[in-house]
């Protein structure tokens, strides 16, 4: 049997696997020298041979990867601990690993593959932002459930997949605890839920319009007001980008790191296809979110009467379409700038 | 605020089973989340790595006794 023997002299390289040599008084080095007895050779045999035959375990030799996934499991756990039968996929956890990924130089690029049913939703934005922003290449794929929060998370990336048999759910954001019975309730909600539908549209090629809509859909679910989104459908809509599996994400992962690699021997520090560069700032007053005022009529006068009456105040009434779709329209433009439209003209 | 398909009380119900303690700690050098087994001895339960090179890792594997560094 062959045992790893390392010259006392010779330094160890940092990294390398080895076993510390006994000293001679040792009773544990009497058995090795007797092991060795046969074989006077001192010889350095492959460290994963050698643990193999010598210690019976199987350390498979060690690789680095360039490219690192990241799971988003059962729930997206934030703000609440939640009660321990849940699965959970910590921010603590996930957000430190995302800096790590954008610091390492020997990391080229992240695979983010989800399974999640949901969870905070403020968890949830935070780790689509922290994707959204990373300068290397990432890359989601969505496999049996990518629902509510994990949505976001899952069009955050450069480039989205969707498993054949996965689901995405679309429903409205539900309140728990004690819920106060007043308008400013509803409007709290619907901004918490503006967060969601902004970022989702503005990484995604689906409309706020169509989002909406698919929301607040009814006959769909047993027990909400939404959409289940199978696969291909969530292509369709313009969620997710292809249908496909691991070996179609990796492939484009590697792709896209190959492109930024040969962009940075260009002498480019950012790449414009990849959508690195965060979104150029609007002044969100230079935006017009107010429907056009409509222009002052003219009034005939009659016999010589000096008197004209001013035109009305241009008000238009809260629930006119068209003002709703104007503000829909603003909405939009302010994430026309964001990375994934730029990328996809 | 939590925004999730499952139902909420399913979520946040405690259905008060025996719970084992999980421990969080940091395992050749990698952050483990492990728990003591049921001989005393203590045993991974999940890998919090992104790389996955080491998830072929055996000693890292769920359910892998953890011994002294």
């Amino acid at each position: 049997m062959n045992v790893l023997e390392i010259p006392p002299n010779q330094p160890v390289l940092p990294g390398e696997p080895h076993f510390p040599v006994r000293e001679p008084g040792h009773p544990a080095a009497e058995r090795d020298t007797h092991r060795t007895a046969g074989d006077n050779r001192r010889k350095r045999v492959p460290a994963d041979v050698d643990t193999v035959e010598a210690l019976g375990t199987t350390r498979v030799p060690k690789s680095n990867s360039s490219v690192h996934v990241l799971p988003i499991i059962g729930q997206i756990e934030g703000h609440l601990t939640l009660p321990s039968q849940n699965k959970t996929t910590k921010y603590e956890h996930v957000i430190p690993q995302l800096v790590a990924v954008e610091q390492n130089p020997e990391i080229s690029g992240l695979l983010v593959i989800l399974n999640t049913v949901g969870g905070d939703v403020e968890a949830g934005l935070a780790i689509a932002e922290m994707v959204a922003s990373l300068s290397k290449p990432t890359v989601s794929l969505v496999l049996g459930g990518g629902h509510s929060i994990g949505v976001p998370v899952a069009v955050a990336t450069d480039f989205s997949f969707i498993a054949h048999t996965a689901t995405m759910t679309i429903h409205p954001i539900r309140l728990s605890g004690l819920v106060i019975g007043v308008p400013q309730t509803y409007e709290y909600l619907d901004k918490m839920q503006d967060r969601v539908v902004k970022f989702v549209c503005g990484h995604s090629n689906i409309t706020v319009q169509r989002y909406r809509e698919l929301m607040f859909r009814q006959g769909e679910l047993a027990r909400d007001i939404g959409t289940v989104l199978v696969g291909k459908d969530a292509v369709k809509e313009g969620l997710i980008d292809k249908v496909g599996g691991l070996g179609e994400a990796l492939f484009k992962l590697n792709q896209l790191a190959e492109e930024g690699r040969k962009a940075k021997r260009r002498g480019r520090k950012k790449v414009a296809s990849l959508g690195k560069m965060s979104a150029p700032l609007i002044e969100p007053d230079a935006i017009p979110c107010e429907a056009p005022a409509p222009e002052p009529v003219e009034i005939p006068s009659e016999g010589g009467d000096e008197y004209r009456e001013e035109p009305a105040e241009p008000e238009p009434p809260p629930d006119d379409p068209s003002h709703a779709e104007d503000e829909e329209a603003c909405l939009m433009r302010r994430y026309e700038g964001s990375p994934r439209e730029r990328r996809r003209p | 605020m939590l925004y999730t398909v499952m139902p909420l009380e399913l979520v946040l119900e405690d259905r008060g089973t025996v719970q084992v303690a999980l421990f969080e700690m940091t395992y050749l050098g990698r952050r483990v989340v492990s728990r003591v087994g049921p001989a005393g001895q203590m045993e991974v339960v999940r890998l919090l790595s992104t790389d996955p090179q080491d998830y072929l890792d055996p000693r890292l594997c769920p359910g892998a006794v953890m011994y002294k560094e």
